[in-house]
């Protein structure tokens, strides 16, 4: 039997389906950047009709913003009252998670309780709080707080709880001199419980006999922490160690930054291509490369290449400071760094006092007869307060479903065996059900965290001095609508990546190893 | 040996008499651990219960900030001579209502003895009530003593209680056999309602003279004709597409409805409550013509590009390609730039989705339906509204609350879809155009986005043109809500097994055809949950909208009520509002979220 092959006619062009495809994308790239290019230059000339000149000054130009609460509510620059924002946003989602967290786990078992009560209790929470849109709620814990009576002068004295229409004040523990050594010590103490509990598991799994693995981590830490509390003074020959790296780095050449940063972008674009070529290796040598797998290598390079130039460019900028000189991008960057090294040195230094004290709020006087809440002690703003019931409850809501899903994705069989093999309920939750929940929990209750992070910005309806409030200010008071804008997708995107990192890594130590 | 498995109110045998302390004892008192829980959940039940009545029953609490403001909350200062129309629109999507739940048979059927159940729960919170709640003083939160709190509450959860145990005990045996229809137990519910409006008086505020009293009026009286007449259009409906039910071709019902409930919404919104002013003249003399060459030259064209084999028709619609985009560059109306580019997608999809006979008839009629839509659209978008209000957009309220959820999730469709296509693509620069949209949006607030709609995009805009504040939000919202929906819909797509592909693929379908008619239809169905879910996040998203001072149903809540001065005193009334708008919207996403339930069981998704 004869077989004739036929040469295939080449296609023409405009039927080259591989040719009509990159057309297609290369025309729908050009058009979407032909969109923005349009945009912007509009909105650049409209800026100079205005008489808005875009750009980076208002960084460090003073600002007449007033911040009602925070690390400091009279910044004396743009970037200074932008970071008292971004503090207070990750003070609000940091505490918000804690909270969030036990709570929600608390209602999540309250909704698999057999207590019918408790159990109707869970639900009803769930359906009520998850159903009413946060900002409602938000507005609806401001109005409740507000409300509350004012400070009198007859309120005056010390308490461990007041409650007024000026916020919520409670006794609290802060960090005092000696803190930071102290904290090296607990640090240690954790790694070397670590490396305690490691013993102690294998003594167990040796022997046979219950060897208590986390009271010893626990007992470690402790004694950490209690030598740590008196031999602090013992670290502070570091103090003068910290402040020789913030000299040494003050006095580098600012132009080593971009130059190392660039670096480090190149480099990074080679290692993935090479991994990538190193994925795609077969025996035979290098498997066939799709035009895709070129793409992404093309587009490795490229964005190594991009991100480079971006940061010579960003290096570039100057910018004048609050007392008139212009300073560029990498020296702003590394007399930044060397403060934070200066700040590290000073913690360290011996100064006397305990790592942590304990204060008790006071009502006081202050000025022309206006009674206020003192230094000491915590104080939670109204608006502070406002955001974090907001979000603690209504996240709780969701994170209560994703317990309770959790638990019961836990197949049956599990309990079951656990029982046969005599295990009594609380050991077979504690070390059967609970791990295995934890797995399949984890990575939903991440994405809940990062809703967490992003509602806190709804805290400028209750005048919340959040990073978008006052970024949102600084925008009406200068007319640098952009740059703002750019400041706080930079920090919500690397807020959004840092909290996936960490749910990521945690996702993989827990996941489990199959061969 | 087979075992069959049941349901467990199947299978549970009927209950000895003595169930209730048995219950009691399985459920609250299994062992002293859960005895002390349940007495403390108990305690912690009645302080909330005690601090929810007191809160709603204060002296000082004025709800009569939100009934007084009841029309300024649902449609803001829509005009009172116009009002009609907002009936009108109410009845439109109450007679689709009932028209929809018969046709889909919609409402399951419920024993006595479960509605008995109920009853007696409701009349025991309300004897509750009566015990924990604030009542040395008076009933009503106006301060009038009309009735004891303590009596009413008591009387009221007793009937109940002894009415739902009745009905539990009384039918016996039959009983168990015995259903009542839901819906007849919402018609029950709503015809108490109507008699409520028509015949009991309630203090209201008013003012004689310029001072402040009160008078006995009926409940809402101007809204209680419209109110009953809507019932009965309504119930009338249900009764007849009940009787029709069996006799109409089911398919041809059911679209029949879904396209009614998908024209509606812009029927209502554009022609019904804003009322375009057309001008005849231009109408007829510019619009319709233009509609019918469009229509007609557009129609041949078509038909002869879906009818010729090889190139020429590709190369045809390339050359309406070009020439719509180059109708950019010449000074002309928008509508026909707009009819062109249509005309060219159109042009370059014939070859593949023209058809033959029937089915080319329904292209081209698909092709004339979307022209003379467009171009009525465009007309009644550029005419005129009689609607004269005081504030810059003709709707607020709930009113502008539902049309900003509604388009955005109507509009943020198609746009995830199309998304969701891309990130899933082979072809890389989309897949990456895609990928950077989404995670873009997504990594940043949804305030974040609102501003930028509100302070930037004007920027970017050339002198003269202007987009109104309820516009850009609809658009911050949809691009927001697109980038959620459309990782959504990518789940759908990364579940469809891959021999899905491969059939499509052994039985010649083109990667068009595989995506359209194959594969997305099945990841739709998959989603669907997770779509009604989104529908619920956007429903509550909209309150946002309050921070850029558009008028929605929030920010009437916080910032107009409780400022008001005129003609009452409403100064700092928000704890009432906003625990009113919280019921609100509580009511419609409850609903959402059981209709999800709903779905979820129906589909069954998870369990194949």
């Amino acid at each position: 039997m004869a077989v004739t092959v036929r040469q295939q006619e080449k296609a023409p062009l405009w039927r080259n389906a591989t040719f009509l495809k990159w057309l297609a994308q290369v025309v729908a790239l050009a058009a979407a950047t032909g969109l923005f290019v349009l945009l912007g230059s509009q909105a650049f000339e409209n800026f100079a009709n205005s008489g808005v000149s875009f750009g980076f000054d208002w960084l460090t130009d003073p600002t007449g913003v007033d911040i009602r609460e925070g690390i400091d509510t009279k910044p004396d620059s743009g970037v200074r009252a932008l970071a008292v924002g971004a503090m207070n946003t990750l003070r609000v989602t940091i505490s918000g998670i804690l909270a969030a967290s036990i709570l929600g786990t608390l209602i999540g078992i309250g909704r698999l309780s057999h207590n019918w009560i408790v159990n109707k209790i869970s639900t009803a929470y769930i359906e009520t709080i998850r159903n009413i849109p946060l900002l409602v709620q938000i507005f609806f814990w401001s109005a409740l707080a507000i409300a509350l009576p004012a400070l009198a002068p007859e309120d005056v004295g010390e308490y461990w709880f007041k409650a007024s229409a000026k916020g919520f004040s409670f006794a609290w523990v802060f960090w005092n001199g000696g803190f930071w050594p102290w904290l090296t010590f607990v640090i240690a103490g954790i790694i070397a419980g670590r490396y305690v509990s490691k013993m102690r598991h294998r003594h167990q799994e040796e022997t046979g006999q219950p060897s208590y693995p986390g009271t010893f981590w626990l007992l470690t830490v402790l004694l950490f922490a209690v030598v740590g509390w008196f031999a602090w003074p013992l670290l502070a020959f570091m103090s003068p160690v910290w402040h020789w790296i913030a000299d040494l780095l003050a006095g580098l050449p600012p132009f080593l930054v971009p130059l190392l940063l660039a670096a480090a972008s190149v480099i990074v674009a080679g290692m993935w291509i090479r991994n990538f070529f190193e994925s795609r290796r077969t025996p035979a040598g290098f498997g066939k490369l799709t035009d895709d797998d070129w793409f992404r290598v093309i587009f490795a390079a490229l964005a190594g290449i991009l991100v480079a130039i971006v940061i010579f460019v960003l290096g570039g900028i100057t910018i004048t400071t609050v007392a008139g000189v212009r300073v560029s991008m990498p020296e702003l960057a590394l007399i930044g760094l060397s403060n934070v090294f200066d700040w590290l040195g000073d913690g360290f230094a011996n100064n006397g006092g305990n790592p942590l004290v304990f204060q008790k709020p006071i009502v006081e006087i202050r000025g022309a007869g206006f009674v206020q809440y003192g230094t000491t002690g915590m104080v939670m703003t109204v608006p502070f307060f406002a955001v974090w019931m907001g979000v603690t409850l209504y996240t709780a809501a969701f994170i209560a479903e994703i317990v309770r899903g959790g638990i019961l994705a836990v197949s049956k069989g599990q309990t079951e065996a656990a029982q046969a093999v005599g295990l009594t309920r609380s050991q077979y939750l504690r070390l059967i059900i609970l791990p295995q929940a934890f797995r399949i929990i984890l990575p939903p209750i991440g994405n809940q965290y990062l809703n967490l992070f992003k509602n806190t910005s709804l805290g400028i309806g209750v005048a919340f001095a959040d990073i978008v409030a006052v970024g949102f200010t600084i925008m009406n008071q200068t007319g640098q609508s952009l740059p703002v804008v750019l400041v706080w997708m930079g920090f919500f995107v690397t807020g959004s990546l840092l909290i996936s990192a960490i749910v990521n890594y945690y996702n993989r130590k827990m996941r489990l190893v199959e061969r | 040996m087979t075992i069959e498995v049941m349901d467990a109110a199947e299978l549970a045998p009927e209950p000895p008499p003595h169930r209730a302390r048995v219950w009691l004892r399985e459920n609250l008192f299994s062992s002293p651990a859960s005895t002390v829980t349940t007495v403390l959940a108990l305690l912690l039940v009645l302080f909330a219960y005690r601090g929810l009545l007191t809160f709603i029953f204060a002296e000082d609490r004025r709800w009569d900030a939100v009934t007084y403001n009841m029309r300024l909350l649902m449609v803001q200062a829509y005009p009172e001579v116009q009002f009609t129309r907002v009936w009108v629109s109410v009845a439109i999507v109450a007679v689709l209502l009932a028209a929809s739940f018969a046709f889909y048979r919609v409402g399951g059927r419920t024993s006595p003895r479960k509605l008995g159940t109920s009853l007696v729960g409701i009349g025991v919170a309300a004897i509750l009530g009566a015990l924990v709640g604030p009542w040395g003083f008076s009933f009503s939160p106006l301060g009038i003593e009309s009735v004891s709190g303590f009596a009413g509450w008591l009387i009221v959860g007793a009937v109940l209680a002894v009415g739902g145990y009745l009905l539990r005990r009384v039918p016996g045996d039959r009983a168990k056999d015995q259903t009542i229809p839901i819906l007849g137990i919402v018609l029950v519910v709503i015809v108490g309602v109507l008699v409520f409006m028509w015949t009991v008086s309630l203090p209201q505020p008013t003012r004689i003279d310029g001072v402040q009293t009160i008078v006995f009026e009926k409940v809402a009286s101007s809204t209680t004709t419209p109110w009953t007449v809507i019932a009965i259009i309504a119930v009338a409906i249900y009764w007849v597409s009940w009787l029709l039910r069996g006799r109409l071709p089911e398919g041809t019902v059911r679209s029949t409805l879904v396209g009614l409930w998908v024209a509606s919404f812009p029927v209502i919104i554009l022609v019904i409550l804003r009322d375009p002013d057309l001008d005849y003249g231009r109408a007829f003399r510019w619009y319709l013509p233009l509609a019918l060459v469009f229509i007609v030259v557009g129609g041949f064209l078509l038909n002869f590009i879906a009818g010729t084999r090889g190139e020429a028709g590709r190369a045809l619609g390339a050359v309406l390609l070009v020439v719509a985009l180059a109708s950019f560059l010449v000074p002309m109306e928008f509508v026909v730039r707009f009819l062109l580019f249509l005309a060219a997608m159109f042009a370059l999809l014939a070859p593949t989705f023209g058809g033959k006979g029937a089915g080319r008839w329904r292209f081209l009629g698909l092709w004339a339906g979307l022209v003379a839509t467009i171009v009525y659209v465009i007309m009644i978008l550029t005419a005129p509204s009689t609607v004269e209000t005081t504030s810059k957009f003709f709707l607020g309220g709930f009113a502008l609350t539902l049309l900003l959820a509604i388009s955005a999730i109507v509009l943020s469709f198609p746009l995830g879809v199309i998304l969701a296509l891309a990130r899933t693509s082979k072809m890389p620069i989309f897949r990456l155009m895609a990928t950077t949209y989404i995670e873009l949006v997504r990594g940043v607030p949804l305030i974040t986005w609102l501003i930028v709609g509100f302070i930037m995009f004007p920027v970017a805009l050339p002198p003269g043109v202007e987009i109104s504040g309820v516009a850009r939000a609809m658009g911050a919202m949809t691009f927001f809500s697109a980038a959620y929906l459309a990782e959504n819909v990518r789940g759908g797509l990364q579940a469809i097994p891959k021999g899905q592909y491969e059939a499509a693929q052994a039985m010649g379908l083109t990667t068009t055809q595989t995506t359209v008619f194959i594969t997305l239809p099945q990841a739709l169905r998959a989603v669907i949950p997770a779509l009604v879910g989104q529908v619920i996040a956007l429903f509550k998203d909209t309150s946002l909208v309050t921070i850029v001072s558009l008028f929605d149903f929030l920010h009437i809540a916080r910032m107009v009520i409780p400022n008001q001065t005129q003609p009452f005193v409403f100064l700092g009334t928000m704890k009432e509002t906003l625990l009113f708008a919280a019921v609100v919207y509580w009511m419609f996403t409850f609903t959402f979220s059981r209709i999800s339930l709903r779905l979820e069981k129906k589909l069954g998704v998870g369990e194949r």
